[in-house]
């Protein structure tokens, strides 16, 4: 070939042919990548909308034949609904979850649903959601073994139709159970019943309620369901020392008041994990558990079972030491020579400083600690009495002996840490 | 390995290098192998200052740079020998001395145009290894973006793929000796 060019060129033109190939090989490739995915994401559509046709016959099926007709449709909605979450929106989840009972065809066509074995796509991508539906399915296929004869005649069409949609079942799971003072959701969340259990109770419950018998299981299960995370912090004081003696934290005071602010009663998304995101990322790793786990068991703090955070726990936190004793905490009444003096001084009460006032105004209530952790968190204090800057005793001098315009969280360690 | 070439990694080699640390097993990584493209091996040779190819470059071009100070060695020689034929006549029309200083200037000038010649050889020399250099440069560069391309397709195929669902599987714990190993293996690759 090309006997027009000198070895080295000859080789340079093979150079260039690799690079080309080295191009071309991953432009088919992500080409590849793309139209499988595109493909698969398509089928799986495709077999939601297949399913969505199908729910709609076995649904006019069950108006005319009765209920029986529809009741292999109820299944796979429901197994939909699972792999959805216990909120129940995934469409993708409805989908498989209808497929499921294509997959245990075998024993659901008695019941009268014809969802063909070719719904269920095949494909190498979106293998975790494949994989759930399979789990599932096995879920479902055990936990209708286990419901009676009786009990599947009773389940009502509406909570059917709900199921077909993926929606009614999510609002069973969440309403408490019976007399408890617990979901099915939260039991289900906290391990305490496995998701075969869920379902069967689930369908129960739709079919006119849990037995006596399961009732007093499930009041058994539902003893201390607040799980190993929550019992080992039901006290915040432990987890917001540790969270102090945690020194990879930069932004203390505002994780901190995110913190309390979560545990005295604003509730936490456990989806978002709005509020705790980094925090819980920045845990110690011997408290951290799974972040489900996490998730779980802060959406479960509520302030009826987080006590109020104890000054002293606060001063721990705060300042490294106990307002009760330690080097840096003075604990006494303050000494005169150091009392604040003019219009801002120390509301001392018994042996710990319990707050600040300016004049007639308490600005600061050591024993109010949601307010306390807000205003040093935020500066809140300090910028909306601007007044308190100026006073004579803030203006404390520095290790240089340079007056120095302090703030609150300032004022209170004092330029050598000590409390004021 | 010498004078740090990159090692070739197939599209397998690759997979398991990238997910095996983390808990991946083979039959799960094997079926994507064919989402990702190969980087041919020649390419891998380029980024070796050794490889044949620049050894052919260096012959093609000593061999010009060699032709070329030939050539101005003989036009060197051939003006002496002009020079000399004119020195003798001048010495018979116009006298010994004449013809002597002419001689000398001609001697001197040739002189100063093959020191010239030589450095140029010299410096040609040079900038032959110099392009060697750029060009070795050059193809490591590329290589390297080409594996930075195959290491982001891979981390989108594992997402498509959900290679890294914990609901599956187990995730390996942190072993700093895995990070020496790891340590080891780039500083074998990379040199």
């Amino acid at each position: 070939m090309t006997k027009g060019f000198s070895q080295y060129q000859q080789s340079q033109l093979g150079v260039s042919a690799a690079k080309a190939r080295a191009i071309s090989e991953r432009s088919q490739a992500q080409f590849r990548t793309g139209l499988t995915a595109v493909q698969e994401k398509e089928a799986l559509e495709r077999a939601a909308d297949q399913l969505e046709q199908i729910a709609k016959e076995a649904e006019r099926n069950a108006r005319r034949r009765g209920r029986r007709a529809s009741f292999g449709r109820l299944l796979g909605s429901t197994v939909g609904f699972v792999l959805g979450g216990p909120a129940g929106k995934a469409a993708l989840g409805t989908a498989l979850g209808g497929l499921a009972g294509t997959a245990a065809a075998g024993g659901f066509k008695k019941y009268g649903v014809d969802v063909p074995d070719s719904l269920v796509p095949g494909g190498i991508f979106y293998g975790r959601e494949r994989e759930a539906f399979k789990q599932r399915a096995d879920d479902l296929e055990e936990a209708m073994k286990d419901l009676t004869k009786e009990q599947r005649k009773n389940i009502g069409k509406n909570v059917l139709t709900d199921f077909l949609i993926g929606r009614g079942l999510g609002k069973l799971g969440e309403a408490k159970i019976g007399d408890l003072d617990v979901s099915l959701d939260d039991l289900l969340e906290t391990g305490k019943i496995s998701k075969k259990d869920y379902l069967v109770d689930i369908l129960r419950s739709s079919a006119g309620g849990i037995g006596k018998d399961r009732m007093s299981v499930l009041r058994g299960l539902s003893e201390g369901t607040a799980d190993k995370f929550v019992s080992g912090f039901q006290d915040p004081s432990e987890l917001i020392s540790r969270f102090a003696s945690n020194q990879q934290i930069s932004d203390k005071p505002g994780e901190l008041e995110k913190l309390l602010t979560a545990t005295q009663g604003l509730t936490i998304d456990p989806e978002t994990g709005t509020y705790f995101d980094s925090f819980l990322e920045q845990l110690p790793r011997g408290i951290q558990g799974t972040r489900e786990e996490q998730m779980s068991a802060l959406s479960k703090l509520r302030p009826d079972i987080t006590p109020r955070v104890s000054s002293d726990v606060l001063s721990e936190s705060l300042f490294g030491a106990s307002n009760v004793s330690g080097q840096s905490i003075q604990t006494a009444a303050l000494p005169k020579p150091t009392a604040p003096q003019g219009s801002l001084r120390g509301l001392i009460e018994g042996s710990s400083p319990t707050g600040i006032t300016s004049g007639d105004q308490r600005f600061l209530d050591f024993r109010d600690t949601d307010g306390l952790i807000k205003n040093l968190a935020t500066g809140q204090l300090t910028e909306e009495y601007e007044e308190l800057l100026d006073d004579p005793t803030m203006k404390v001098n520095n290790l240089f002996g340079n007056p120095k315009r302090n703030n609150m969280f300032q004022f209170m360690v004092g330029p050598m840490g000590g409390m004021r | 390995m010498a004078n740090g070439m990159f090692t070739p990694q197939s599209s397998m080699d690759f997979l398991e290098s990238m997910y095996k640390p983390l808990g991946v097993t083979q039959d799960q990584f094997g079926q994507y192998s064919q989402f990702l493209g190969e980087i041919p091996e020649e390419l891998y040779q380029l980024t070796d200052p050794n490889a044949d190819i620049y050894q052919q470059f260096r012959t093609e071009r000593q061999g010009r740079l060699s032709d070329q100070l030939g050539e101005t060695y003989t036009g060197l020689q051939s003006s002496l020998f002009q020079g000399q034929r004119e020195a003798r006549g001048m010495q018979g029309r116009r006298g010994f001395v004449t013809g002597r200083d002419f001689m000398g200037e001609i001697s001197e000038a040739a002189s100063v145009r093959g020191e010239r010649a030589a450095s140029a050889f010299g410096r040609g020399l040079y900038d032959i290894e110099e392009d060697i250099v750029d060009r070795v440069g050059a193809e490591r560069r590329y290589v390297a973006g080409l594996e930075a391309q195959r290491r982001s397709d891979a981390l989108r195929l594992a997402e498509l793929a959900g290679l890294f669902n914990q609901d599956n599987r187990t995730m390996q714990p942190f072993d700093p000796s895995e990070m020496e190993e790891q340590d080891q293996y780039e500083d074998r690759r990379y040199g």
